[in-house]
């Protein structure tokens, strides 16, 4: 039994937050080097501005698509519900004024929840499902918008002004993205939601069988993600007072990128919103970082691919996923 | 004997020892084959036989001890290279692939020997194929997809295959392990299966896995017995006779005392679930009966008999067709296992680690698993409740584990269902429905889960337990319901007197 013992101990050690160490290392390695390097441009407030700006961006939109990873599903649509909601938020916005935030939200919560009943309901893989409502959000963006991106009137600009003051180098849109990054903090560790969600990745046929409503827990993250696609889209429009119909599609795959390279596994139950963040730091230093250094835009892609691929390879959890395909 | 040990041995495996997690699976084991034997290995559920198995086919390695294979000493990275060296395992569930032909299934991997530049030539394959097929005396077309054979057809097909694809590796005689091969076969079947296993044995050694004991007799030339992870004896057929085998690998006869059965409480008078007439063409058939408060009915049939679905029925895994369940006298309706839990019925699943828990959560979050909901402060999980909660199984239990905060999988088999268990009395479930509870858990925590069994009788708990053997539903049972084909073949009564496993045996066939 004590043999027993030790060994669990040991194992516990491995267990918590390899994954973290190993990606908030990069987090700090990466700063350092690109801080050493080229202080005078990295440092410079402007530099660090536009970080941050990147950062929120992503981290808003990758936060509820971490508790689909999560659960072991994909959330392709954000690209479409990214492009939706802009030009949806920027013509209310210029239209019916502040109504705009809780219509763009609950707009982004429905198409979320769209997404979860396809998965639930029709028990289409997410994979699939979330593909087919991509395309039908994307449309929907187009056919609203005209095709055109949209500018915001003088008028709704100052209705944006609550998250675009300046407070030094921080902006509204900063401190918006860490205080979602607190609820969501929260949700995951203190909400029975955020217990199931680990549960369901990990083991969603145990959990069933324990009598937990498991369909509701995954419609929920599904809808999460929605709601915080729509958050991403009110950054992104603060950041570029226009909505643009087609601005999710660069978005879609970096921002999988950024839930994974922070130690989510894709298959689900390991991870959490600060490996989120940690990924965020990651992805967005690294695109930073190689223009700051002045490596060709032709080669970067190499590199964000590659580090990608690290990432996955070193948070995988191979004991759980004996087969991978 | 002596002479032929001498000349004739094939393989030895020496003192060989494997641990998992908490269960000591087994302790300086021997184990010899002979060239063109058939050898039987026997023992209890959990005594050691699969995990020996696994060991010599490559699966599992083990922590000490030696396999000498024609005199040579060797050790296995993995099931293929097992196969290298001739030795194969034929498992229950079968690992040929239905979507592919017959001839395909035979040359997986092997496709090399007919091909030349790459192009295989399927006019080859289809000639070798029904030269191997007429070899077995099997009479199938090998241009067929697998999946329209028969159980037993197939299983042929993954024997022919492993002894071809050993002679194909230049294995003079390869040994093939055949593991409980018969649970899925009709009784004519079983006599073609056998008279099969004879003529293979010119060819190849059989190591031959069952809990038919009079099958092991008629049919292998030396058996093996394995009790608690050890060997228990050697007999030739010469001296071998169920009754010493079984006497061997149990090691004392049927004992009411191993079971606890002076601690058997009466089941009460109030009914808690009945089912009535219950029917789901095609797994059984006008199925009724009662469970009373504190009362454990044990379903006993062979695999096939409907037992399983009706425990799944209860648990709202599987819908019936006709007939009524009910609950504390009241109709109802189960659809989902959230809606059995509503009812107040709990379930303990047979595969313990991919269904009853989370294995890589801790203790306290499975123990909470089904009532999270309800352990609200607001909003919030109430933590601490959570944790007092877990710390209070944990203690009532015994459930041996460093911490509340340890993941389940880093616990012994043992202490594993425990928690499962504690899972259900923390929701205080009234019914509970248990599959193979002490399945793949060693003698010692077997014992701990009969007595919380008595002790939830006790309680009040009504419980209907699929058991791992006829010994073990006799003796935790007050009520037997055995099952045959679909339907209640007999009621026994185990309250007063207990049945023998013959008395039960006898409507299992």
């Amino acid at each position: 039994m004590e043999r027993t013992i030790s060994a669990a101990k040991i194992k516990i050690g491995q267990i918590v937050g390899r994954e973290k160490i190993l990606a908030l290392s990069v987090v700090i390695i990466l700063f350092a080097v690109l801080a050493i390097s080229n202080p005078s441009s990295f440092l410079s407030s402007y530099n660090i501005g536009t970080l941050l700006d990147y950062a929120t961006t992503y981290f808003v939109a990758a936060i509820g698509l971490t508790f689909v990873i999560l659960i072991g599903s994909i959330d392709l649509s954000l690209g479409g519900m990214l492009s939706l909601f802009t030009v949806v938020f920027t013509l209310a916005l210029n239209r019916f004024g502040y109504i705009a935030y809780p219509l763009v939200l609950s707009l982004g919560l429905g198409c979320g929840l769209l997404n979860g009943v396809v998965f639930t309901r029709l028990k289409i893989p997410s994979f699939i499902g979330t593909f087919g409502t991509a395309g039908l959000y994307q449309s929907l963006a187009l056919v609203v918008s005209g095709g055109r991106p949209i500018g915001l009137n003088i008028a709704s600009v100052h209705k944006l002004d609550v998250l675009n003051f300046e407070l030094g180098v921080l902006k509204g849109i900063h401190i918006l993205g860490a205080l979602l990054f607190f609820v969501f903090w929260v949700i995951q560790s203190y909400f029975p939601f955020g217990r199931y969600v680990m549960a369901v990745g990990s083991s969603e046929r145990a959990v069933y069988l324990s009598g937990v409503k498991v369909n509701r827990v995954k419609n929920l993250a599904f809808a999460i993600s929605g709601f915080s696609a729509a958050c991403a889209a009110i950054v992104l429009v603060a950041r570029m007072l226009s909505g643009d119909p087609t601005i999710g599609m660069s978005y879609q795959l970096p921002v999988i990128a950024t839930v994974v390279v922070g130690g989510n596994a894709l298959t689900g139950g390991i991870g959490g919103i600060f490996n989120t963040l940690l990924g965020t730091f990651v992805v967005v230093l690294v695109g930073n970082g190689l223009n700051v250094i002045g490596v060709d835009v032709y080669y970067q892609t190499i590199v964000t691919g590659i580090i990608a691929m690290i990432a996955v390879a070193l948070t995988l959890d191979k004991s759980k996923v004996k087969i991978v395909k | 004997m002596t002479v032929r040990i001498l000349s004739d041995l094939l393989l030895e495996m020496r003192g060989i020892c494997k641990s998992f997690p908490g269960v000591r699976a087994l302790d300086e084991v021997y184990f010899n084959v002979l060239r063109n034997e058939i050898v039987g290995l026997v023992g209890e559920n959990g005594a050691g036989k699969t995990t020996l198995m696994r060991i010599l086919c490559g699966i599992h390695r083990p922590d000490q001890g030696e396999i000498v294979l024609e005199g040579k000493k060797v050790s296995f990275k993995n099931p293929r290279d097992a196969r290298g060296h001739g030795i194969s395992m034929v498992f229950q569930e079968q690992s040929i692939l239905p979507n592919l032909t017959v001839a395909e299934n035979l040359f997986l991997g092997y496709e090399g020997f007919f091909s030349q530049r790459g192009i295989f030539s399927k006019r080859k394959i289809l000639a070798k194929a029904k030269e191997i097929l007429e070899e077995f005396g099997l009479t199938f077309d090998p241009d067929v997809p697998v999946h329209r054979l028969s159980f037993a057809e197939r299983q042929m097909l993954e024997i022919a295959r492993n002894i071809w694809s050993a002679q194909a590796s230049s294995v003079r005689t390869p040994i093939l392990i055949l593991d409980e091969p018969t649970t899925f076969l009709e009784e004519k079947e079983i006599e073609l299966f056998f008279a099969k296993l004879k003529e293979i044995r010119e060819r190849a050694s059989i190591v031959y896995i069952s809990h038919r004991l009079s099958e092991v007799v008629s049919l292998c030339d030396r058996i093996y017995v394995l009790k608690d992870g050890k060997n228990a004896g050697v007999f030739d057929r010469a001296e071998a006779s169920e009754e010493l085998l079984r006497s061997r690998m149990v090691g004392r006869k049927f004992e009411g005392e191993y079971y606890l059965t002076d601690m058997q409480g009466r089941p009460r008078d109030e009914v808690l679930l009945e089912v009535r007439n219950c029917t789901k063409r095609g797994k059984f058939y006008n199925v009724s009966f009662q469970v009373a408060k504190g009362e454990v009915v044990s379903i006993c049939g062979a695999v096939g008999s409907g037992k399983e679905e009706v425990c799944q029925m209860l648990f709202g895994l599987l819908k019936p067709d006709e007939g009524d369940i009910l609950v504390e006298g009241r109709k109802v309706i189960i659809n989902s296992p959230e809606e059995a839990v509503a009812l107040g019925i709990g379930f303990i699943p047979e595969d313990r680690r991919s269904e009853g828990l989370v294995l890589n959560l801790p203790v306290v979050e499975n123990v909470t698993l089904p009532i999270l909901e309800g352990l609200r402060k607001g909003a919030f999980v109430d933590s601490q409740k959570q944790m007092e909660i877990a710390e209070k199984m944990i203690h009532r239990l015994n459930i041996k584990t460093p911490s509340p905060r340890t993941p389940c999988a880093n616990l012994s088999g043992g202490n594993q269902q425990k928690v499962v268990l504690s899972k259900w009395l923390v929701s205080r479930v009234k019914v509970l429905v248990m599959l193979h509870p002490t399945r793949g858990i060693d003698v010692g925590a077997k014992q701990e889960i009969y007595r919380l069994i008595r002790d939830l009788s006790k309680q009040g708990i009504g419980m209907i337990i699929l058991g791992d053997s006829f010994e073990e539903d006799i003796g935790l049972a007050h009520k037997i319901l055995v099952m045959k084909d679909g339907r209640v073949q007999a009621v026994l009564d185990a309250t007063e007197s207990k049945p023998t496993p013959a008395d039960v045996l006898q409507y299992v066939v």
